[in-house]
């Protein structure tokens, strides 16, 4: 986390005031979710990434989506 | 309920104001959606999704369309003292979907959880609808935030950022190295959005290209943050709430409160 004072802050990124999030951009409160969730989460993407490819990705997008199948499928 | 006390639910109260006539399709399509399945109505979708706002509040309708199946709503409310907050969302039922589109809090009223509170409201009613994408554009510090709740971009701005992203990636290279720049760019290159998450997870100190010190040197940023915060492009995506890894991270998020 940054220790400027907020009003610099508010100088150099005047455009990140707007909103509902904390104000400084390097904010820990920024990253509300931390440890092992967000970490699985991180690995699953790069994992689906690997796997992904330009045509793989177009075939997944023109099946009908089916949230129920994707969830039994996990 | 008889027809008359069952078309009171599309007029003008002291909480809600439809900015927009209601036709006869309109109200069919909500009775048949809403009404008979779950007992809402327009009222109790704002109500519902600001159910962590005790206090007063006050709710617009700007889209009732029973043949898009679209449904706006504006909630505000006032913290007093001149602060207030508001959010907007449109149900979708042809996605079906739910649009994240704004959400503002007073400054002085942020990081409060309020923001939280409020999301938490929204991914509760979209799942007693049964809907399970929740979409947003992002913009400002909500481009690094929303990631980090689980919302990746669609295709489409996950193509225009890549650009931008190898871009503000090659200004760090000094700071990297060549051989982690060649593995982060690898990352960047991914036709998978999903790989935004670990980019913006990434802890390298690097310049920043807008907050500089007194001796007018770059502060040392991580470039997760730098590289979704400083640079022009905002993205639209969506959170799917029937996958496991996304519903985890919004549930881990939006429950820090019962922590």
């Amino acid at each position: 986390m940054s220790d400027k004072p907020e009003s610099s802050l508010a100088r150099l990124h005047p455009g990140h005031h707007w909103g509902p999030f904390f104000n400084d951009p390097w904010s820990p409160a920024l990253d509300p979710v931390v440890g092992e969730v967000w970490d699985r989460a991180v690995r699953t993407g790069q994992a689906n990434a690997k796997g992904a490819s330009p045509h793989e990705d177009a075939r997944r997008d023109m099946r009908p989506r089916n949230p129920a199948s994707v969830a039994s499928s996990d | 309920m008889s027809a008359g006390a069952d078309d009171r639910i599309f007029m003008d109260s002291n909480r809600i104001h439809f900015d927009v006539p209601v036709d006869p399709r309109a109200r069919q399509w909500w009775r048949d959606r809403f009404l008979t399945q779950f007992g809402l109505t327009p009222e109790d979708v704002g109500d519902a999704l600001s159910q962590s706002w005790p206090d007063e509040k006050r709710m617009t309708v700007t889209q009732f369309d029973g043949e898009a199946e679209r449904f706006f709503i504006r909630v505000e409310g006032s913290f007093g003292d001149g602060d207030f907050w508001f959010h907007a969302r449109t149900l979708d039922l042809s996605g079906p979907a739910i649009n994240a589109d704004r959400m503002f809090i007073s400054e002085a009223r942020r990081s409060q959880g309020h923001g939280r509170r409020f999301m938490g409201d929204l991914v509760r009613l979209a799942r007693l609808l049964g809907i399970a994408t929740l979409r947003l554009d992002s913009e400002h510090i909500g481009r690094y935030a929303w990631l980090r709740v689980g919302f990746v971009p669609d295709r489409g701005s996950w193509t225009r950022l890549k650009v931008e992203l190898i871009h503000r990636l090659a200004m760090a290279l000094p700071d990297l190295g060549e051989q982690r720049y060649l593995e982060i760019l690898r990352m960047i290159q991914s036709p998978s959005p999903e790989s935004a998450r670990g980019l913006a997870s990434l802890t390298d100190a690097v310049g920043s290209a807008e907050l500089f010190g007194p001796d007018g040197k770059p502060e040392r940023v991580p470039l997760g943050r730098a590289l979704f915060l400083e640079i022009g492009s905002n993205w639209s995506g969506e959170l799917d709430l029937s996958d496991t890894t996304a519903q985890s991270v919004m549930d881990h998020y939006i429950d820090q409160d019962k922590a």
